[in-house]
């Protein structure tokens, strides 16, 4: 589902982002991404929505090879992929049901297609009774789960998350996995999370990919938080 | 293409908020095109009544050509056929000796009532010549005077053609002017654009993060633009729809004398007014399209 094959990223002001990096993720996996600030995670992740071009190398998601994309095809490519924010990045002026609906707007579905797909996503997401809501009355937690349903909305392959546990509570954190858990295993979507919260990576045990200074320096099946001081 | 009308409606609404939420920026684009367009049509005025004067000018600007006595009737057909043959005639007329007397004893009896036709006709055979182009004129007249069996060929004189290069160049002036004042509007609409783009520069970015194609992004805006060049083409039309036919009144359909007649104002005005509403909504989305794009083009 996902192929990286030797990506190096450096940008102009000389900062190597990611070395020689090569990986694969299968589809339907859950893959923690781990690592200290600056280790490459964020690049790794704008690569993937094709935010960035590698400097070298191929990043194939999908069977897209999304380094080679056109700047035109790259919003067509997005379709297939979700992303969650640490920062929600919801609309503040549009109610949950319409920021969810926002996203099928955009790829042109029609109102009863997108009426029926939103109603379904509030109730993944157990936000039945927050759909008139505006972002600001809503929790962290509720916020988060409403990006996530506005991520997986249009049904994307893969779904990348970015620290999406960063500004909640332990608890929060954990029903946030678990709805990511329901989506990995219902939908069968290749799951892509960025993390740096250690007790979820060891109580919720996943391949785990650790980054350090723009090298992959563990891939563990078994998952747990790999320390090092 | 099914996606593009649906989204229609949603474009639409977020123009309009565009224009309410940056009504200060919105309407300095506004003002903008409203003096490009007022100008711009003052212009079009100018040169529409110029193109009329012009074509008046013309009609009565003949190349006089006095013809040699000593030809008579054959040498007169193949010295009609040798001018034919410059370039730049539109039409020759042949008017003999005795037509031309009777034509100036109509116009002033008392001084040529005098003169009998015949042999004492003080006439001369003429060819009334007209050119294809004012500007030709000279040259015509010039070839003419060179040729054999041609006692003289002459034309309205120099103010004429003064007259006529004086107005094809305050054309073109004015055409410069005009475009260098829509550029202008271009640049304001698109700084206008521009702040729209960064108040919403984060709902850009998540519309694109859910897969929005460029042009969806861009709708909006050229929408926008478009919204802006209409608001801004108000003024303009009416002052020219009222304006024009007000002038046409006051001055009783001519300028200074009947040479200058002016244009009629129907339908005129309708066809300046079509042009103002146009360029007004071209300039609008030009320049909204040149703001998002370059927007667009360093975010992926």
């Amino acid at each position: 589902m996902i192929l990286l094959e030797n990506v190096s990223k450096s940008f102009k002001n000389g900062v190597h982002a990611l070395r020689d990096v090569n990986l694969y993720i299968e589809e339907g996996e859950f893959v923690y991404i781990i690592g200290p600030t600056g280790s490459g995670k964020s690049t790794l992740i704008k690569l993937l929505d094709g935010e960035l071009v590698p400097t070298r190398g191929r990043v194939v998601v999908a069977d897209t090879d999304v380094g080679k994309l056109r700047h035109s095809k790259v919003p067509l490519y997005r379709r297939n992929i979700g992303v969650v924010f640490q920062d929600f990045r919801l609309l503040p002026e549009l109610t949950v049901f319409e920021n969810i609906a926002f996203a099928l707007q955009v790829i042109g579905l029609d109102k009863v297609t997108i009426r029926r797909r939103v109603r379904e996503i509030l109730e993944l997401v157990s936000l039945e009774d927050k759909a008139k809501s505006f972002p600001r009355e809503l929790s962290g937690g509720q916020q988060q789960r409403a990006t996530i349903g506005r991520a997986i909305a249009n049904r994307p392959r893969v779904l990348i998350a970015d620290e999406p546990t960063g500004n909640l509570d332990p608890e929060k954190s954990q029903e946030i996995m678990a709805l990511l858990e329901k989506i990995n295993i219902e939908q069968n979507t290749t799951i892509l999370m960025v993390t740096h919260d250690s007790n979820l990576v060891d109580m919720n045990k996943k391949r785990t990919i650790a980054l350090e200074e723009g090298y992959i320096v563990a891939d563990i099946q078994k998952g747990g938080y790999i320390h090092h001081d | 293409m099914i996606e593009f009308f649906r989204s229609l409606p949603v474009h639409f609404k977020s123009a309009i908020q565009g224009v309410l939420r940056h009504s200060a920026t919105a309407f300095s684009a506004i003002s903008a095109v409203s003096v490009t367009l007022i100008l711009m049509s003052l212009f079009m005025i100018l040169t529409g009544n110029i193109t009329k004067f012009t074509r008046n000018i013309e009609s009565d600007f003949k190349i006089h050509v006095s013809i040699d006595a000593l030809q008579e009737g054959e040498d007169i057909a193949s010295l009609e056929t040798k001018i034919n043959a410059i370039q730049g005639i539109k039409s020759i007329e042949y008017s003999s000796k005795d037509d031309e007397l009777r034509k100036l004893k109509e116009e002033n009896p008392a001084i040529f009532g005098m003169y009998e036709e015949g042999d004492a006709n003080p006439m001369r055979d003429v060819f009334i010549i007209e050119t294809t182009s004012p500007e030709s004129i000279e040259s015509v007249t010039q070839q003419l005077n060179e040729m054999e069996g041609i006692k003289k060929a002459e034309y309205g004189g120099d103010g004429v053609s003064v007259m006529i290069s004086f107005f094809e160049a305050l054309r073109n002036g004015g055409l410069v002017f005009v475009i260098a004042l829509s550029l202008l509007a271009v640049f304001l609409i698109s700084n206008t654009i521009k702040m729209t783009i960064y108040a919403r520069s984060t709902e850009i970015g998540i519309m694109r993060n859910v897969g929005a194609t460029n042009w969806y992004v861009r709708i909006p805006f050229i929408i926008e633009g478009m919204f802006i060049g209409i608001l801004g083409a108000i003024l303009p039309l009416i002052l020219t729809y009222f304006g024009y036919g007000y002038l046409y009144d006051v001055m009783d359909g001519k300028f200074l004398s009947s040479m200058f007649v002016m244009e009629e104002v129907y339908p005129f005005v309708f066809d300046i007014c079509l042009i103002l509403l146009g360029c007004g909504i071209l300039v609008g989305m030009i320049g909204s399209f040149m703001a998002v794009s370059k927007y667009l083009r360093w975010k992926r």
